[in-house]
């Protein structure tokens, strides 16, 4: 079990799992644990010869057993692939085990949150180069979640609406989006502290994955592929990200949480990353060389 | 005086989507992890 320890300066949880340490550093394409187990090949997390899409217990876990549960989720089995280049049919079926996987997950004691998540690419400090994403069900609300749940009961409380809907709203003149559909709009938020940071968010609100219905779904695997290919476009190469979905907590506790899926690109240009350093993690303050209005237009023309 | 206008045209309500269906098999692992493949159902 991992030690959950409190950092009284910055009132949040700090989790300590070493054994993660030992865990697989970019194997060769042909030791990859998340293909499937060919035949006469080494025997890999997957036994089968082949899957549609699969899910595991992280071998490697920073939460487990009654703290909760870290599981990753393997797109597709062909490992050179990426998930902007799945089918439309295929992502909406991966947004299915999302929505499998929170409900699953959010019924367990001691979960307080499920958080959907990838990381692509080296620069991102990717381990395994294999499509995928994972799942943390923490036993503890996480702390960007947890400011963001305040601000929106804050708003909610004053002006009795929902202040991401708002924030919807002021993009009515179309200037920071990047593509938009019957259901969802991506855009490059005003306050956006990565310069191709993209949100992709229902018009109407929703608070998860549970509470969309099957228009909202095939519409949300359609503009995920579009985005995900204008950000392959952008430089002509798979373009790293995190990719974090922002969806209401189990329980009654966010009911004002309009659910929306956050993309940090680390790249400032096509061989520039932007790092996170003195002002952004000494101080917390990011400091951003782009305005959102030019990189959506940038965006929007891929 | 005027005709009342006509009604509108009555327009079939659109079928909406059904969410899609998968079918899942959960497998324990020998360490005692779980392993879920889901598949077009």
């Amino acid at each position: 079990m991992s030690e959950l320890r409190w950092h009284p300066l910055l009132e949040e949880w700090v989790t300590v799992a070493p054994w993660r340490q030992d865990r697989t550093y970019h194997p060769p394409a042909s030791h990859c644990p998340l293909c499937p187990t060919r035949p006469g090949m080494m025997l890999t997390e997957i036994p089968e010869p082949d899957y549609y899409i699969a899910v595991f217990e992280n071998r490697y876990p920073s939460y487990t057993g009654e703290q909760g549960r870290c599981e990753v989720v393997c797109y597709t089995p062909d490992h050179d692939s990426s998930l902007g280049e799945q089918s439309v049919e295929h992502i909406q079926d991966l947004i299915t085990v999302w929505r499998d996987r929170t409900a699953e997950l959010s019924r367990l004691p001691n979960v307080r949150y499920v958080y959907i998540f990838e990381n692509r690419g080296e620069a991102i400090g990717v381990t395994l180069s294999h499509p995928h994403g994972q799942i943390y069900a923490y036993p503890f609300l996480p702390p960007v979640l947890e400011r963001e749940l305040a601000a929106e009961a804050r708003h909610m409380r004053k002006t009795g609406r929902c202040l991401y809907c708002e924030v919807i709203e002021g993009e009515s003149s179309g200037v920071r989006t990047v593509t938009r559909n019957e259901h969802w709009i991506a855009f490059v938020p005003p306050f956006a502290r990565w310069p191709y940071e993209v949100h992709i968010a229902p018009v109407r609100h929703r608070g998860g994955l549970l509470d969309l219905d099957g228009d909202d779904e095939q519409s949300l695997a359609k503009i995920m592929k579009t985005m995900l290919q204008k950000y392959d476009r952008l430089f002509d190469m798979p373009l790293p990200y995190v990719m974090a979905m922002h969806q209401r907590p189990p329980g009654r506790g966010g009911r004002h949480h309009h659910f929306h899926i956050e993309f940090y690109p680390p790249n400032r240009s096509k061989d520039k990353l932007k790092y996170l350093a003195g002002s952004e993690l000494g101080a917390g303050a990011f400091i951003l060389d782009a305005r959102a209005e030019d990189t959506a237009a940038e965006l929007r023309g891929r | 005086m005027q005709r009342p206008l006509p009604d509108p045209p009555r327009v079939a309500g659109r079928e909406k989507n059904k969410k899609r269906k998968l079918d899942k098999r959960v497998e324990p692992k020998p360490d005692g992890r779980y392993l879920i493949y889901y598949k077009p159902a």
